[in-house]
């Protein structure tokens, strides 16, 4: 069982509701996309799923059983996150800070296991970074430091891995390396992934499985093709647009109008 | 803007100007009704209208009226000053006082009182020189233009710090000629004659109309350099001839007053709270009620007086102005929030082999360990300490080594072990390098607690002075966590809601101290942090408390790690976040506080230790700990070895020798981590 999902969820920040009352399964060994306009609660929702928000009522229910009733260093060992643009001092090496990626599975002697410093080899082979183990953090470029982070969540070994807008600030080039290795990993390991991502017609492509947010409440979830049509785009972003295939991957590809040319 | 907004805006504006003329009218009258002599209303109108040479008449005149005129000059100066810093930092928390300004003034003006005593009447230069240099240095300290705000303020924190260290080293060192300093060090509106007002009257109304006739560019400033340059503003050129205004205002006002806190703070951050935009309106009411806020101060601390003691204002207005802050930061570290962050450390490339380190810092802890025991007044060879350690040595030489050297080199040891991890859990615990027990506001706390019973419970004092100093330390604790619970110990918030705590209990210990006519320099010696005349109490003391936390310091370590990646990492791999910054804070404050304790307020080793042990060893915290307890107990060990030995018989203050050590380092520090943020 790697199953990930809630029951009426509402979340908030002190006195306003961002989620109203949703209830919503994330498939297994699904790459599964949150979308929706900037502030409909995207992201608050995927703090949510790792605990990194609490709700104000409702529950999220981790493999079988509510998360507030598991341990925090239980969850880490099922479920990672990698969130928003992490920044962190520039003094650690990649390998010291996969390695952190061990945490949850360490007693307090603190120290790394053989079989902790595979896993941690494998995490940096698997994402293509074993050369730049020992560079320092800010010596990377944006993408290279992307992957660095997305190893130490490889190395928390979990089923799920959430992640919240893993190519923003990224060239396009970086962006397509990230998601590569993220549909890699989904493919040959089976990890379920849910990210919030803003580029739709990367959703489309990389997606099995979206999710569109609007007014709080879940607009509309399926596969790229039933979700993204011209009433979806019209609603959840108050844009006016034409859905053509991609010419290379046939997934639904959103061509705006604008108002002006 | 549409006509109806603008007609609203007016008269908001007309009503704060009348408001704030009419509230300074009657201020001003209950203000010099105020003093030792009671006068009747009609008399002082009299010697307004009609003067004659009587006494009443001359009390209002000499006295009264120049206090009076000076409070507004000063307000409103303070209240300019403090707008203008605010809209060109792009600050809500900048003013002279939050950005050391004022304390680099008094720092200047304690230097020339000493070494140019008739240089001049009224310090001016010397506080502008203060000033100046401080403006320039937090400007480029706090991360220069992109500087966020409270990356400013929290380096004008520690300039603040390193600056009243140095004042304070000047003060015991030359008693005699800085006496004078100490009310006006502590800010106060007291004047016999009209000279000050003569000085500063012309300096501040240039200061006001300049600053009138920038208003506009201001404007434009405010919208970001890179707008404002394209709209055709130098904006270099106003930056730094605004900054320059504030500057002079401030210098004028410190030169005749003193230093005096929070006014430049609160009176133009109320103004642009109710709404007002245009710098023109901003700074005329910043003036207005700036000198509104200082006379009211005045009549609220001349309501405390009695008899001839007098309560100095500067002290008034922190107790005003420093829940302001605290509101302040609250509003300002919600916001920042959202950034978070982990730990900026600097860590050299090339380290030395771990054992090597070890051995190195553990001989020379015995090597300085051993000459202290050796040196000062009496001179004992390595033999005889060591045999009079192990209880075979003669009357004279038992006295000397075990009842005085031996329990003094200890406490200095081991106080130095104690601040150093005390600061190197703060530092993690806050994700704030810059932060320690002197910098959150515990020291000072403990501080007044100590001082409060020195004073207050004299017949008690040996017994009581560590459990008040504890209580103390506790009491500012709580009030700092406390207020900083709602944003989930924010780190920026917990510093700036420290600073406004110490600037409390600053204001509390400069009543006290102003308040008391004998043992002025015994207490200062104390507040600097002394190692003189420790027992084998102390020693006990900071061992058991040492033997229980350490191992406690140790087991955090692992989740300090994680702690480093920033708050939501640390939580994603299964940290518990709260739990642990909640525990090593408690662990960290109560070695802060055993320290004040024992030794009094040494400020430093617990911002030093702690990065230089980064430096050496990198930011994995087990590797860390024991160097940080080494260099720490070195460091004090040696400050006070220096300390005790260096002007024998005289003595210097072991925490006075470490600022002087540690506020060179500080600064190259501060300026390093500006750099590596940019």
């Amino acid at each position: 069982m790697k199953t990930i999902q809630t029951e009426k969820l509402i979340l908030g920040y002190e006195n306003t509701v961002i989620i109203d009352d949703i209830s919503v399964k994330i498939p297994n060994n699904k790459i599964s996309i949150l979308i929706g306009a900037n502030g409909c609660g995207k992201s608050t929702l995927l703090r949510s799923f790792a605990r990194l928000l609490n709700p104000i009522s409702g529950n999220i229910i981790l493999n079988g059983r509510s998360m507030s009733k598991v341990s925090n260093k239980q969850i880490a060992k099922e479920l990672a996150i990698l969130p928003q643009t992490p920044v962190v001092s520039g003094s650690l090496t990649v390998r010291e800070l996969v390695k952190m990626g061990r945490f949850p599975y360490q007693s307090w002697k603190n120290k790394l296991s053989d079989i902790d410093h595979e896993i941690v080899k494998k995490a940096l082979k698997s994402t293509n970074m074993q050369n730049f183990a020992d560079r320092n953090l800010n010596s990377l470029s944006g993408g290279q430091r992307q992957r660095a982070w997305i190893a130490m969540v490889l190395a928390q070994e979990t089923d799920i891995i959430l992640l919240d807008e893993p190519t923003t600030y990224l060239d396009v080039t970086y962006q397509i390396e990230v998601l590569d290795l993220l549909c890699k990993l989904n493919k040959e390991e089976g990890k379920t992934i849910v990210m919030v991502l803003h580029d739709l017609n990367l959703s489309c492509r990389y997606a099995h499985h979206i999710i569109a947010l609007k007014d709080k409440k879940i607009y509309k979830q399926g596969a790229p093709q039933e979700v993204i049509t011209k009433e979806t785009v019209r609603d959840i972003l108050d844009l006016e647009c034409e859905i053509i295939n991609d010419p290379i991957y046939k997934t639904p590809m959103c061509v705006p109008y604008s108002k002006a040319v | 803007m549409s006509s109806k907004i603008e007609n609203k805006y007016r008269l908001l504006l007309l009503t704060m100007i009348i408001g704030g003329l009419l509230s300074l009218f009657i201020l001003s009258f209950i203000h010099i009704n105020q003093g030792s002599v009671g006068i009747s209303l009609k008399v002082i109108l009299e010697s307004l209208i009609n003067p004659k040479n009587i006494i009443e008449h001359n009390v209002i005149r000499d006295l009264r009226l120049p206090r009076l005129i000076i409070g507004m000059i000063a307000g409103g100066a303070l209240g300019i000053s403090g707008a203008l810093f605010q809209s060109i930092m792009r600050n809500p928390l900048a003013s002279a006082s939050t950005l050391g300004i004022n304390a680099g003034a008094y720092f200047s003006v304690s230097l020339f009182t000493i070494f140019l005593p008739n240089f001049t009447v009224i310090p001016f230069f010397p506080a502008l020189a203060g000033a100046l240099g401080t403006a320039i240095i937090v400007m480029n300290l706090g991360g220069g233009r992109k500087a966020n705000p409270v990356q400013m303020t929290l380096a004008g924190v520690a300039l603040s710090l390193v600056f009243s260290s140095m004042t304070s080293a000047l003060q015991i060192l030359f008693e005699n000629e800085t006496k004078g300093l100490f009310l006006w060090g502590s800010g106060s509106l007291v004047q016999t004659s009209w000279r000050g007002i003569n000085f500063s009257f012309p300096i501040v109304s240039l200061c006001l109309f300049f600053s009138l006739v920038i208003a506009s560019k201001i404007d434009i400033l405010e919208l970001g350099d890179d707008i404002a340059t394209s709209l055709g503003l130098r904006v270099n050129l106003y930056r730094y001839i605004g900054i320059a205004i504030g500057v002079v205002a401030t210098s004028s006002v410190i030169a005749v007053v003193g230093p005096i806190g929070f006014v430049g703070l609160v009176a133009p951050h109320i103004m642009k709270r109710i709404g007002f935009k245009k710098h023109i309106h901003i700074f005329i009411l910043s003036f207005i009620w700036g000198a509104v806020i200082l006379i009211g101060a005045d009549v609220l601390s001349r309501l405390f007086t009695k008899g001839s003691y007098e309560l100095p204002v500067g002290a008034f207005t922190a107790i005003i102005g420093a829940p302001w802050l605290i509101y302040l930061a609250y509003k300002t570290g919600k916001h920042i929030e959202k950034t978070p962050h982990g730990l900026l450390v600097q860590v050299s490339k090339k380290r030395l082999p771990y054992s090597i380190l070890t051995s190195i810092l553990l001989i020379s802890i015995l090597i300085v360990f051993f000459i202290s025991l050796r040196y000062g007044g009496q001179e004992y060879s390595i033999k005889e300490i060591i045999e009079t350690i192990l209880g075979n040595g003669n009357g004279i030489s038992n006295m000397i080594i075990n009842k005085v050297r031996l329990p003094r080199v200890l406490t200095a040891l081991l106080a130095g072990i104690v601040l150093a991890v005390s600061g190197f859990l703060l530092q993690t615990v806050l994700n704030n390098t810059l932060a320690d027990p002197s910098t959150l506001g515990v020291t000072p706390g403990s501080a007044l607690g100590a001082l409060f019973t020195i004073y207050f419970l004299p017949k008690m004092s040996n017994i009581m002075i560590p459990i008040s100093a504890f209580i103390g330390a506790i009491l500012a604790s709580f009030v700092i966590f406390g207020i900083s619970k709602k944003s989930k110990y924010n780190p920026s918030m917990l510093v700036l809601v420290g600073m406004a705590v110490t600037a409390l209990c600053q204001a509390g210990v400069n009543i006290i101290i102003i308040n008391t006519t004998v043992g002025k320099s015994a207490s200062l010696v104390w507040l600097a942090g002394s190692t003189y005349a420790s027992t084998w109490n102390n020693v006990v003391t900071l061992l058991v408390s040492m033997l229980i936390m350490l191992p406690i310091a140790w087991l955090l370590c692992k989740d300090l790690d994680a702690i480093m990646l920033g708050q939501d990492v640390a939580t994603a791999i299964g940290s518990d976040v709260t739990r642990i910054r909640i525990l090593a804070s408690v662990v960290g404050i109560f070695l802060s506080a055993v320290a004040v304790s024992t030794v009094g307020t040494v400020g430093f080793i617990g911002l030093l230790a702690p990065h230089m042990a980064r430096f050496l060893v990198g930011v994995k915290h087990r590797k860390s700990l024991p160097i940080v307890s080494l260099l720490g107990g070195l460091l004090l060990l040696s400050a006070n070895f220096i300390g005790s030995t260096i002007i024998y018989p005289n003595e210097i203050p072991s925490g006075l020798i470490v600022s002087v050590i540690g506020a060179p380092y500080f600064l190259w520090l501060l300026y390093s981590t500006s750099k590596i943020k940019r």
